[in-house]
């Protein structure tokens, strides 16, 4: 059963009012997919999974269609391009079907969103209108350091559009684990602006810079040093002396990279180690590229949807 | 005169390079799969 | 309505992810938009689990093949996001 419709319609005066009530929709790509609901979706979202429940009112008049509909999406992931998200929960209001428009402050929660960059524990207050995306705004963690992103204005096909994340003392240590080097510890927080650009379906991340708050510590103390270590012709080993406890005094990470392919991650560290050469000057600059994204998808099972938005689902169902 | 040999700390910090790279390389399966599907479902490429 | 004919017609055009994208709207568009790119991500996922690599990077592959073989005259998506007719 799709939905179930009350009401009444005045077929001479060509108007009407009808309660709509659609149970639980389970969306699967090789089943139900979102354009079966409606036309435009599936080119707006592909691989979609989770489940969608409806209800509302449509009224309709000489003037067309008025709809009062809340869509209740229960963890829904899809793709768009090269931007993944995944476990999308909330209630959002529908008040025009074709083009599809909310109101102002539809608020949902995604556990992840892969954009090139892991976010994870995203909320994001947004309308919809149309075929763009209006996002208010929009928090996430990042290597358990909060971001917040600015107001931005994009079209759902990602096929342009830009979005600044702003970054506030994001801790060193949970970013190095993100970058999983065996044997380096750092100390202190970061903070600065991520500028992302949507480029058809991609992500691509211009030189973004993160600077250190103020000197702390660093230390590299590998098992076995790697062969790509260079130090200008210094030996490795004396490389390695220099980095064992090495005390910072500016320290800038700069991302690079597209979500379709490498991100390079790069650890510009100056300052010197006091026991070597007393204290000689150092600069250690660290690069790491690879697919960074693919990391957060392991630690997912302990989500939890943010009360607000659990409590507005709760509140759908009970009205169902 | 006698040269003199001056032993200033110089001011050009040492600079240690580390460069690493998390391999992904596509296997060469990867590609082999896209073109039989580019073959196989001409209805839809 | 079917994809070579609405990439003759510049309806629709190959995106480098892998993907069509509208051109041009209409519900005839959408709808084969939505069809095509559904069934080809099912195709990227089977063999992105089947080899254990990210679907991306299958999308990527296959996104590059299309944008550099499109027939002249077709529409492809540029890195920068806008349509360019081959």
């Amino acid at each position: 059963r799709l939905a179930s419709a009350t009401g009444w319609a005045d077929l001479a005066e060509g108007t009407g009012r009808l309660r709509l009530d659609m149970p639980r929709q389970v969306f699967d790509p090789k089943a139900l997919r979102p354009e079966h609901l409606h036309g435009a979706l599936g080119t707006f979202a592909s691989g979609v999974t989770g489940a969608v429940a409806a209800e509302g009112t449509l009224a309709w008049g000489p003037e067309g269609l008025d709809p009062d509909l809340n869509l209740m999406l229960r963890d829904l992931s899809l793709s768009q391009g090269f931007v993944t998200l995944r476990r999308i929960n909330g209630v959002i209001r529908l008040t025009s079907l074709d083009p599809l428009r909310t109101p102002l402050g539809q608020t949902v929660s995604v556990a992840a969103v892969e954009a090139g960059l892991p976010l994870t524990d995203v909320t994001a207050d947004f309308q919809l209108d149309g075929d763009r995306l209006h996002i208010d705004s929009a928090r996430a963690t990042l290597a358990d350091g909060t971001l917040t992103a600015d107001p931005a204005s994009l079209p759902l096909d990602l096929a342009n559009g830009t979005m600044t994340l702003r970054v506030r003392d994001m801790r060193l240590a949970p970013l190095v684990n993100l970058l999983d080097i065996e044997g380096l510890n750092a100390a202190g927080a970061l903070g600065g602006e991520i500028p992302l650009r949507f480029a058809g379906g991609d992500v691509v991340i211009d030189n973004a810079v993160l600077r250190s708050q103020g000197p702390d510590r660093v230390a590299y103390a590998p098992e076995a040093p790697p062969d790509a270590l260079s130090g200008g012709g210094q030996s490795v080993d004396m490389v390695m002396e220099a980095l064992e406890d090495f005390r910072y005094n500016t320290l800038r990470v700069t991302v690079d990279g597209r979500a379709s392919g490498q991100l390079t991650v790069t650890l510009h560290i100056s300052g010197h180690n006091p026991a070597f050469y007393d204290g000689y000057p150092v600069e250690f600059n660290l690069s790491v590229s690879g697919a960074l994204a693919e990391a957060v998808q392991a630690g997912l099972q302990g989500y939890q949807v943010p009360d607000r938005i659990r409590e507005r689902m709760m509140n759908f169902q009970n009205g169902q | 005169c006698q040269p003199t040999v001056k032993v200033e700390a110089p001011d050009k910090p040492i600079v240690i390079n580390l460069n690493v790279k998390i391999e992904q390389e596509v296997r060469v399966k990867v590609e082999k799969d896209v073109e039989d599907l580019l073959e196989d479902r001409k209805d839809l490429f | 309505l079917d994809l070579d004919t609405a990439r003759a017609q510049g309806l629709v055009g190959e995106r480098y992810d892998g993907l069509i994208g509208p051109v041009q709207g209409g519900g005839e568009v959408q709808a084969l938009v939505a069809r095509i790119n559904s069934e080809r991500m099912e195709e990227y996922r089977r063999i992105a689990e089947q080899r254990g690599v990210p679907v991306s990077a299958v999308q990527k592959l296959v996104g590059e093949k299309l944008v550099n073989n499109a027939a002249p005259g077709t529409f492809v998506m540029t890195p920068s996001g806008d349509w360019r007719k081959k």
